[in-house]
Parts: structure tokens; sequence; C-alpha cells
């Protein structure tokens, strides 16, 4: 262990006299990218030097990779015995003086990249007679005792801001660092013990209540502030900027957080609850994320109480146990059953899931994608499929141009002349409209003359034949999976056949589901079996974008897409994740239609029953449970937040009217009141907020089992300069 | 190894960017207003241009709000938003790019005062949203409908909404020339419109004047081919086959391989070559049979001029049917400065037309081809809305107004809010007149009198930047087609509400191409280092 260490304000951290090393060493971690130039002084308090070597000459060493181009230190010493030559980098003399009260050493103008190592070490001038001279008892040690004057950039180097900061920096006086030096000059290393012994160097180890448990709770609850003011309508956006510079603006916690890149493992462990959310059910994610915060939060205090980490395990998951019970008490009457046709049923459950990503215009939104969804669902409706619906994004205009299409918008133009086309037959081909080319390289062996002048006739004629046997079948449309041949193009249009070209295999794939068409591998003459329907086809302009709109009223048209009409990118992505929702929220309302009050009515319900039930406890649990109770509140208190409202008043106010026998009074944002939500309309789905407290206690008793952490040193890669380990090796 | 014992909480990568709360929001707005300073200056009759000079030298003069933003090369992720509404606005309806960047610029600024009060953004966020509902139906209850008039009227309210929309442009000048040319061509493509229907082509040289409008389409002559000179140069009711292969002598394809046998066949094969060729051109007659023939005409022109003609586009010589062929009135070849020019015109389906425009410098004819974009786009949207409004800020004033007067009937704090959404609003006529010299309180207070009278007559009131009084902007014919305010509104007001929103910024490092150039220099240093030490007599232990 060092004898002293501190960290710097600037990030720069300073450990000096490891016993057992032969040499102090001073970490310098500027927290910057670049090698920079470093400025470190310190200054030596004290200078020990064993009793017997006060005569001998000591020569310093710095083995800093870098060049030390002016150790102007030391320089206040007046011992003439102690010279700091200048413009070395191979060590220096060092007085044999007991004491030495102004010590200073200056590093300049070297070049470091973070995490350099700085190694100072002295050796007796004459070391070899004097050890043998001294004895076991005696070794040559010098002790120094120094403070770290200051430390800072050299800043000419360095950009406006960051000079002002170091000037400020150079300024921190009392920065003080305490640091040891102790140098035994004789070689011996001790092996490390302990767990240390046991693993290969450069692993991370973290134990203990203080260091592991309490850390990782620290992480997670900075995990959860990120996404808790982007919880319910009101949430805030967050920008990120992922690290292919892709600009997502957002209040979406699946998107944010798998952007966000979390590095830490618990923290990662929420990250996947709310993945796992967003996958089971696609909506509910920042619940997840943001509850499970909460909990651990609380779990903190119980642990400060003196709970330890099982017995809140055991209250929480009792606890979640029991909210479980309470949900399902909660349910609507009636609810259970529902028809998935009907628009409005739908509406009212999608409500609040769209709401909560973009607040105000659930009332666009919300028809536009209950029509979508009702029009592809199959006649099981548990079958449903949530990627057929789609959305196209076209920029310019306004949320309300937005429209619905019994079919696909593919984001391309027609090939040929032809542009619109309307009940008629489709031909679909996977393999390219064009002359067919073998895959080896063949060459065309010409024999006499004749074949020469046949040769491009013959191939006209071919293509003309293929097309033709098309046009025979009754195709009105081609749709190509791969490149139209200029010859081929021509006799299409020849034959008034509308070509389109679709190169991605799984909008190919849509388009076949869409019209019911079978793709051909070939170009030849389609079965009419395998002839797809379409009502219209036809090129439109929607904002400058040039789009082909398929529709097929039809039955067996399994696809609809939603046109999403948005001034910018980002406002475009948010609605369709916001659409994404909405779609993923009509699927699990497939699978479990109950539905439960939302505007945190529910959590209000939970947090006070579960109090009631804590009471009943016997065990230490019971504080725990309570807590669970009580990270309920959390939603409210963020949805009166974020609202600008005041988070105590409208908590209390809910208490009081649950109390009094009213379960379905929540939040109304928009007056700032605590209102009856049947009369909001703002209701939850059941299967959404199971799952989505369900995850959250399941990550947060994961989290809080964890006593240890170990981490093995990251596999190689050049990034990680700070173990140098086996380089050592020359 | 002392600090791995003692570990920091990292949550994120190293290196990445986190900022939140109201600093960075109240920074983002100020990004994007310093945005919007630097488009300010462009707007109106009298704005002025900017130049542009790009780091591969290429300089741009213009004052297309769009333009501008576009070769800004904006890095600043809020500021980013605003460069897609310019584009947004660009795309969908053409013109009024300069407006929506302020429009957003200002309700910021507005809302900034707000923030640094303590306001919460969704409460801001709210009052916006219905406030630009409100603004918007005004607008539509305000629109004058030019629909079921007839095509002589139309074309001159059509001409008075191009006429506004030049006037703010660099050919402002001529803008009544430019307006009858851009009415008539976009009446030419019919209703079935699509804007590469309609070709710019650029000339330089003369003078603004001398531009024209082709009924059909226009061309630089191409590629000549020998004997282009006994061409003749005019045909009356020509038949016009399109092709889009080479008429040269070609091999045929390049797997194909002849072997021979019999030296005595070699001829028949090069007679065989022959055959082809002349195969070819007995179907296309050259100049020795009085056609004449334009070669490696684009891809675009070819596309207009089948449409204009009637024509398909052909890929083979072989079966060339009379349903194929296209035709039109008159061709010609005529002179156009130093170029000369191969003119269709009189096209039976007529849904081409071709401006010819002439000017002096490179940028200067540039700045043209984007003002007569504008132009253009700004008639076809006013053809398919069939509404207009007055132009002159009269609008924005009588919006500013009616808000204003909406905000009173509020109780709390959206009254606040919508009151400087209204005023916010203003800036369009303020900006006029600051562009113009005039003293904007001034004529901004004389504006506010006038639309405050209570019997509406004061409506299309708006600057008058001849005299820089106050004039009625409807009766001056200054007029917009209502879908460009609408959607300035509708765009400006999503992108501030959507700064607004923003709490938190989280930038991570990148990756890939950044992280391997820190690695490389990693790479190099530790490279350098160990070499030193080598070099030092004796080994250094690292530790």
């Amino acid at each position: 262990m060092p004898d002293a260490k501190t960290t710097l304000k600037n990030g720069a951290s300073l450990a000096l006299g490891i016993p057992g090393t032969k040499q102090g060493e001073v970490k310098i971690n500027s927290g910057l990218e670049k090698p920079v130039n470093f400025v470190v002084n310190f200054r030596v308090k004290t200078c020990q030097i064993n009793p017997g070597l006060e005569n001998s000459r000591w020569r310093l060493h710095t083995s800093a990779p870098v060049q030390l181009l002016d150790l102007c230190g030391w320089c206040a010493l007046a011992d003439p015995r102690f010279v700091w030559p200048r413009s070395t980098n191979l060590g220096s003399v060092l007085p044999a003086s007991a004491k030495i009260q102004d010590l200073h050493v200056a590093q300049r103008s070297a070049q470091f990249s973070r995490r350099d190592l700085l190694n100072f070490r002295a050796v007796p001038e004459r070391s070899a007679p004097l050890a043998r001279r001294a004895g076991d008892d005696t070794y040559p040690t010098l002790e120094i005792q120094a403070m770290v004057d200051s430390g800072g950039l050299l800043y000419e180097e360095m950009g406006g801001v960051a000079q002002l900061f170091w000037f400020f920096l150079l300024r921190w006086r009392n920065l003080v660092t305490l640091f040891q030096t102790r140098l035994k000059m004789v070689g011996f290393s001790m092996q490390p013990y302990g767990i240390q012994g046991m693993l290969k160097e450069g692993h991370r180890h973290l134990s203990g209540l203080d260091e592991a448990v309490i850390k990782n709770i620290d992480a997670c609850k900075q995990l959860s502030t990120i996404t808790r003011t982007s919880l319910g309508p009101n949430g805030m956006n967050k920008m990120v900027i992922n690290h292919l510079d892709k600009l997502f603006i957002t209040n979406d916690a699946a998107t944010i957080v798998n952007e966000l890149e979390v590095q830490h493992p618990a923290a990662k462990i929420l990250v996947l609850a709310g993945k796992a959310q967003q996958e089971e059910i696609g909506d509910g994610a920042n619940l997840t994320i943001s509850f499970a915060g909460e909990l651990l939060q609380n779990a903190e205090e119980l642990i400060r109480m003196g709970l330890h980490p099982s017995e809140i395990i055991s209250g929480y998951t009792k606890a979640i146990n029991k909210s479980v019970e309470i949900l399902e008490d909660l349910v609507e009457k009636g609810s259970e059953n529902m028809n998935v046709r009907n628009k409005d049923e739908v509406i009212l459950r999608m409500r609040a899931a769209v709401a909560s990503k973009q607040f105000g215009q659930e009332d666009i939104l919300c028809p536009l994608i209950a029509e979508a969804c009702i029009q592809v669902c199959p006649k099981n409706p548990a079958n449903f499929n949530v990627d057929n619906v789609r959305v196209a994004k076209l920029l310019g205009g306004g949320l309300h141009d937005s429209t619905v299409v019994r079919g696909m918008v593919l984001k391309n133009d027609a090939v040929g002349t032809i542009k619109r086309m309307e009940k008629a037959k489709v031909a679909v081909f996977v393999g390219g409209v064009d002359t067919s080319a073998t895959e080896t390289k063949g060459t065309v062996l010409i024999h006499n003359a004749e074949q020469l002048e046949n040769y491009a006739k013959t191939e006209e004629a071919k293509v003309e034949e293929l097309i033709k046997a098309v046009a025979e079948s009754g195709a009105k449309v081609i749709v190509s999976g791969a490149a139209v041949g200029e010859m081929a193009l021509h006799f299409c249009e020849r034959y008034k056949l509308m070509v389109l070209k679709v190169s991605s295999k799984f909008e190919l794939r849509r388009f076949c589901r869409t019209t019911g068409a079978v793709a051909l591998l070939k170009l030849s003459q389609p079965n009419p079996d395998d002839l797809g329907y379409i009502d219209s086809i036809s090129v439109e302009e929607i904002g400058g974008i040039r789009v082909t709109v398929v529709k097929n009223e039809q039955g067996g048209n399994s696809v609809s897409t939603i046109v999403l009409r948005g001034s910018t990118d980002s406002i475009l992505d948010d609605l369709e994740r916001a659409v994404d929702d909405g779609v993923n929220t009509y699927k699990a309302m497939c699978r479990d239609s109950r539905i439960i009050p939302g505007a945190a009515a529910t959590e209000i319900e939970l947090a006070r029953r579960l109090k009631e039930f804590s009471f009943r406890e016997t065990g230490l649990d019971q504080y725990a449970i309570a807590k669970f109770g009580e990270s309920f509140e959390m939603v409210p208190k963020t949805l009166a937040e974020n609202a600008g409202l005041n988070a105590m008043e409208i908590i209390s106010s809910l208490y009081a009217e649950n109390a009094s026998g009213n379960t379905k009074v929540g939040i109304d944002l928009e007056e700032g009141v605590c209102k009856d939500v049947s009369t909001m309309k703002v209701w939850d789905l059941y299967i959404t907020k199971y799952f989505a407290l369900k995850y959250a206690a399941d990550a947060v008793c994961t989290v809080l089992r964890v006593d240890q952490i170990i981490m093995a040193k990251p596999a190689g890669g050049p990034t990680r300069r700070d173990q140098p380990a086996g380089m050592d090796e020359d | 190894m002392s600090s791995m014992l003692q570990p920091q909480i990292i949550l994120l990568k190293e290196g990445t960017d986190t900022s939140q709360g109201k600093p960075q929001l109240v920074s983002n707005i100020n990004a994007c207003m310093a945005v919007a300073d630097v488009v300010r200056t462009t707007l109106g009759p009298r704005g002025m241009d900017k130049l542009i000079h790009d780091e591969k030298g290429n300089t741009t003069i213009s004052n297309d709000g769009a333009t501008i933003m576009k070769l800004l090369d904006i890095v600043h992720p809020a500021a980013k938003i605003l460069v897609d509404i310019a584009k947004s606005q660009d795309s969908e309806v053409g013109d009024g790019t300069t407006t929506v960047v302020l429009f957003a610029g200002e309700f910021l600024k507005e809302a900034k005062p707000f923030i640094e009060d303590g306001v919460h953004p969704q409460n801001l966020i709210r009052s916006y949203r219905t406030a630009s509902q409100l603004a918007i139906e005004k607008i539509k209850e305000l629109a004058v409908s030019i629909a079921g008039k007839s095509l002589e009227e139309k074309k001159s309210l059509l001409g008075k909404c191009a006429a506004t929309t030049l006037s703010s442009k660099l050919i402002g000048g001529e803008k009544e020339f430019f307006a009858s040319m851009v009415v008539d061509a976009v009446i030419a493509i019919g209703t079935d419109d699509r804007l590469n229907m309609i070709g710019i082509k650029k000339v330089p040289g003369g003078n603004m004047r001398d531009s024209f409008l082709v009924n059909g389409v226009a061309f630089k002559k191409t590629f000549s081919y020998a004997g282009f000179e006994q061409q003749p140069k005019k045909f009356v009711n020509p038949k016009i086959l399109l092709l889009n292969i080479e008429l040269e002598l070609k091999s045929e394809k390049e797997n194909a391989e002849i072997r021979l046998s019999d030296p005595l066949q070699y001829q028949s094969i090069v007679d065989a070559e022959w055959n082809i060729i002349y195969d070819k051109l007995d179907k296309c007659y050259f100049a020795d049979r009085d056609i004449f023939c334009a070669g490696r005409v684009t891809e675009e022109d070819l596309q207009r001029v089948a449409a204009a003609t009637g024509g398909t586009v052909q890929t083979s010589v072989n079966n060339v049917i009379d349903e194929v062929l296209g035709y039109c009135e008159v061709f010609e070849e005529r002179q156009v400065g130093n170029e000369r020019f191969n003119i269709f015109s009189g096209c039976p389906s007529g849904q081409t037309a071709t401006i010819v425009l002439r000017g002096g410098a490179d940028q200067f004819i540039e700045e043209a081809e984007r003002s007569l974009h504008d132009a253009i786009m700004i008639v076809r949207r006013a053809l398919k809305n069939s509404t207009v409004v007055a132009g002159g800020g009269a609008i924005d004033m009588e919006i500013s107004r009616y808000l204003r007067q909406h905000a009173r009937t509020i109780a709390g704090k959206s009254q606040l809010f919508i009151n400087s959404y209204a005023k916010a609003l203003e800036v369009i006529p303020r900006q006029l007149c600051d562009n113009a010299g005039f003293d904007a309180t001034d004529v901004l207070n004389k504006l506010r009198q006038k639309h405050a009278l209570p019997s509406g007559e004061g409506a299309p009131y708006g600057v008058d930047i001849n005299t820089g009084g106050i004039a009625d902007s409807f009766a001056n014919f200054v007029w917009e087609p209502a879908v460009v305010k609408i959607n300035a509104i509708n765009a400006a007001t999503e992108a501030a509400c959507l700064v607004l929103s923003v709490d938190e910024t989280v930038k991570n490092p990148k990756s890939e191409s950044a992280q391997g150039e820190a690695a490389a220099s990693a790479m190099g240093g530790r490279g350098r280092g160990g070499a030193g030490f080598r070099g030092r007599g004796r080994g250094m232990r690292r530790r």
C-alpha cells in the first residue's frame, strides 16, 4: 500500500515511495487524450538519510519515458554537494544533509501522455561498497517527505478555456499532497500477497460494502438520474451524440441508454433490464431504469442504517410479489375483454404510451397508429407482427400532414417512364431484370461471320422474348430486386410495363407480402399464381422527395405504412420511436388487454398498500418493504417535477385521495391538479407495468447481491498505457 | 497500480462529454441565436447577400437562407436543427428559408429570459405549441383563395406571388420579367408537375433581359459528329427518335471472342463488322439524308425531350416503330451568346419548359438560378394550395396582434409565453425595416396601430419597402402563398420546442477513425520512449 497518496484536483494522481520497491514515482494523469507538456513542482519537506551515510553523495535518477529538459529543482539548497545538473536526464547528486527544507523539483517541458509514470530513484554514488559496509539493518535509505507544490500543463500548448483552467490550478497552492519517498537501496522484491498473488497482474479487485456495493449503487443512481428527467409526458429530451457522430434527440430511455455506452458493470445490469423491457413490451423502459435507480438509492439508505444486503434483497423480493398481487387487484374491471379491431378501444390503451413520448401530439398520432395496426391485424391477434407496420419518414410539412397508407411507401422512383398503374398484376423478380449472365466467366466463341452479325440481334430477340412472356402473363408491373438492364427496360417500355427497383431484400419480401406475389428467381414467364395484385401504384412527390406509393386495399395485404412528416430529421426519428412504442403497445394489448389507472395513480396506491403491508412483517425486512413502497413515489414526484409542479403537494394530495378510497386518482399534468384518471382517459397496460416492475426489482436484487468485483486486465489494445507490465524485460 | 485500488466511478466511457441543466439549455439557445444572426440580414427585398468561401475555394454569393445554412457547415448539435428546418422548408415549400430560421431564432431568444428565470421548459413548449396552432388557424382564415379563377386571372395572381419572392433576390430589379416567365413555365408543365421537367440553362454573357423561356426543351449543342456541318439546322414538324446507345463503330460485347481456323474467313468477319455498322446507320440517316443528330445528350435532357415530344427512349435501333417516335412543331439550332443551342418548341404533350438564363458573372447566374428555383417552387405551391396572404410582414403583424389579443383571455403563466411568441413574430417586419435602413420602431408602431383598428381594415398593412412607411400589401400585390407561412411557423415552432426540450447533452467519444489515430500516436509514443531508454547506457526498469 502506498504511504501517502492523493489525487490532484485536476485528476493527476501522485504516489510516491511504495515500500518494497526501489523508487518513488509520480503518476501523472492529465486526463487528456494527447500528450501534453506537464509541470510538476514539488517541495520536499524533510529528507532523512540513515545515519552513517551522511557524507555520501547521491545520484538522483529519473526514469520518465521522456526528456527532462530542466531539472531546476533543489536550487534553493546551498549545499554544494547537492547539484542538479541542468539538462540531463541521467540523474543528479543529492546531498547527504539531514534537513532539506526547500527541495524543489521542477519537471518542465516534458512530453507526457496521460498516465505516464515519472520515476525517481536515488542511488548512492558508490553504492556497492557502502551497502556492504553498512550491513543489513542500515540499508542506504533516503526518506523524502515532499509535497506537491503545483502541477499543471504548460499552457502555451492549450486552448483558451483550458489555459484559464490551468491558470487557476497553478494558483492552487493549497493543494497539498504529502508523499513520502523511501528508497531502499538494496534490491529485494516482495511478492504480492493475498488475492493479488493469485491473479494475473493488471486485474482490478473491489470488495466489501463500501467499495463494491455502495459504489455499484452510486453508478446505478447516476444512470437513473440521466433517464429520470425523461420520464412521463413532460419529460425532457436528451441530446446524445454517439460514437459515429449521429445526433439523437429523444426522451426514449431505451434509445438513450443504448447510445450512452455505459461502462460500469453494475449500471450495465440496469441497462440490460431496460433493454429486456424494450424487447418484451417495447415500452416502459424508462420506468424500469428509473424505478430500479430509486430502489437502489433507498437500498443505500438501508445499508447505512445497518441492514445487510441479503435482508434488503429478501424484503424487496417480498415487496415485488406483493406489488404484483396489488397490481392484479387494481386492474380495471371489464377491461380484459377487448376487441382489438375497435379503434376507440385501441386508442384508449395506446394513448398514455404515445403521450409519454410525444406529449400534445398523441391525438394526432394515436388514430394513425391504431388505424395502421388494425389494418394489418391477423385473424388471430396474438400473431400480430410489429414488422408489418412500417414507417416512412419524409422531411417537410408537419405532423398534421401524416397519413396511413394501406400498402407500402418506397423511397425511390420508378425506373422507366411509366409512373402510375392501377389495378394491376405484379411480377416480382429477385435476380434482376436483365440478360442473365453465367456465374463463371465465360467467353462467347464466334466462328464465322454469320454468327457475328447475329450476335447482337439474337441477344435483343432473347430479351424481347422474355419481357414479352412476362407481359403476356398479365403482369403490368415488374419489380426487380437488382439492376434493370437497359435493353430489358427498353422492351418493358415497349410492352407498357412499369418497372420498379427494390434493392433491399427485406423491402422486397415486404413487397411480396403486400401484394401477395411470389418472388421469382429468374426472369421468365411467371405462373399466374405467382403474380401479385395491387390496387394502385404511383410515383408521387412528397416534400421534394419522390416516393412510390403502393396501395393494396384488398384482403390478404399484411403491410401498412405510416407516412410521417416533420421538419427535421431528429423530430422524425423521435416520432418514429413514438410510433414504435405505440405499435408495440398494440402488440402487448393483443396478448393481454387488461388496463390499470395511469398518471401515477397506480404507483401511489402501490406505495400506500405496501407500507401497510410492511407493518405486518416481523423481520428486519419490513424496513426494506417500506422503502420499496416509498420508491413508488418516485413516479408521481418525477411526473410533477418534469411538469414544473410542486411535487410534495401533489404527492400528499394523491395520498389523501387514495386513502379516502378513490384509487383512480392521478395527476392531471395540464392543470396541475389531481383528477380521476377515468375522466382524463389515462390508462396504462397492466402487462407493461407488470414487466417494468418485475425487471426493475430483478435488476436491483442482482446489483445488491454483488459484494466483490474482480475485473481482469483488459486484453491488449494500445489505449491503456498505465500497466507497462512485461515491458521491462529489455 | 495504487490508483486501481480506489476506483472512481466511471459510468460512461472515458472521453464522454456530458453537460446538463439550465446552462447547457441556455448555451444551446445562444448557439441557435448566433446562427439566426448570420442569416438575419438577408431577409427581404433590401436584404444583403453573403459571400461564402469554402475550403475548396468555391465562392458562392447568395441570400437564399437554405443555401447559406447548407454552406455554413455547422457542427453544434443544437444549431444543426436550424439547418434541418431550413432544408425542410426548402424541400417542402422552396422559399421562406430565411424566415423559418429567423422565427426559430427569435422564439428561442424570447424563451431565454424565461428559462433563466427558472420557468420549466415544458410550460413554454406547451404554450408555444398552442400559439403556433392558433397562428396557423388564423393564417388559414385570412388567406385568400385563388381557386376557380380563369387562367388569365390566375396567371396574374401567380405572377404577384413570384414577384414577391423575386423582389428579395438579386434579380429583384427584373422581377416582373422573370415572374411572368416563371409562371408560364409552371403553367406549361401542367398538373402532373415534376420539378425536373423545368430545365434552367445558364449561359454567361448578355444581360438578364436576354433570358428567354422555351416552351419545350433546349440544351447546349452536344457532341458533333462528322458531317455535322451539312446537317440542316431547322425543321418544321420533325419526327424525333431518342436513343440511349452509341451510334458509333464499336466492337460487340467484350466477352465475345472470335476464333478462326481458316484465314480465308478473316475477310468475311471484317465485312460482317462493317455490315453491322451499316445496318445501324441504315436505320438512322444522318447528314446526307437530311437528318439532324445530337449525340451524348445528358440523361436529364433526354428524359425531358422524351416527356416533351411524347417519344420513348430506345435502346436498340432495330424495330423502330412509329409510336416510339416523338413530334414537335419546330426544331432549330440557335446561337445564344457564344453557345449554340438545340431547341425543341411547340411540343404536343407540353409537359416541359426550359428557361435559358443570361447574365454577367458566373456567381450571378448561379444565384439567379437559385432565385428562379425559389420562385418556381412558390408558384407551384400557390397553384397547388391556391391560397395567398399579404406579404411584407403584414400577415406576421396580424397574427402577432391576434395572439396578443388571445393571450389576454388566458389566466396564468401561459399568457406571458404566448405574448412573447407574438412578439417574436414581429421579427419579420422589424428585420425588413432594419435591412432597408428604416427606423424599425417607428414603422412597427405605425403597423401596430393599423392592425389594432377594431374594424380590421388594417389587417393587410405591411412595411412599404419603397417609401419607408407602411402600405396595404395586399393592394400593392405583395403576396405570398399561405403555405409558406404555415410551414415556416410550424417548422420553426417544432425546432424551437425541440431545442427547449433538451436538458442534457451526452457526447460519446468518436470511434473507428478517431480512435485509430489516437492508437497510432500512442504506439508511436511508446516506440520513441522505448528507443530512448536503450540509448541511456543501462536499461531503466519501469516497474
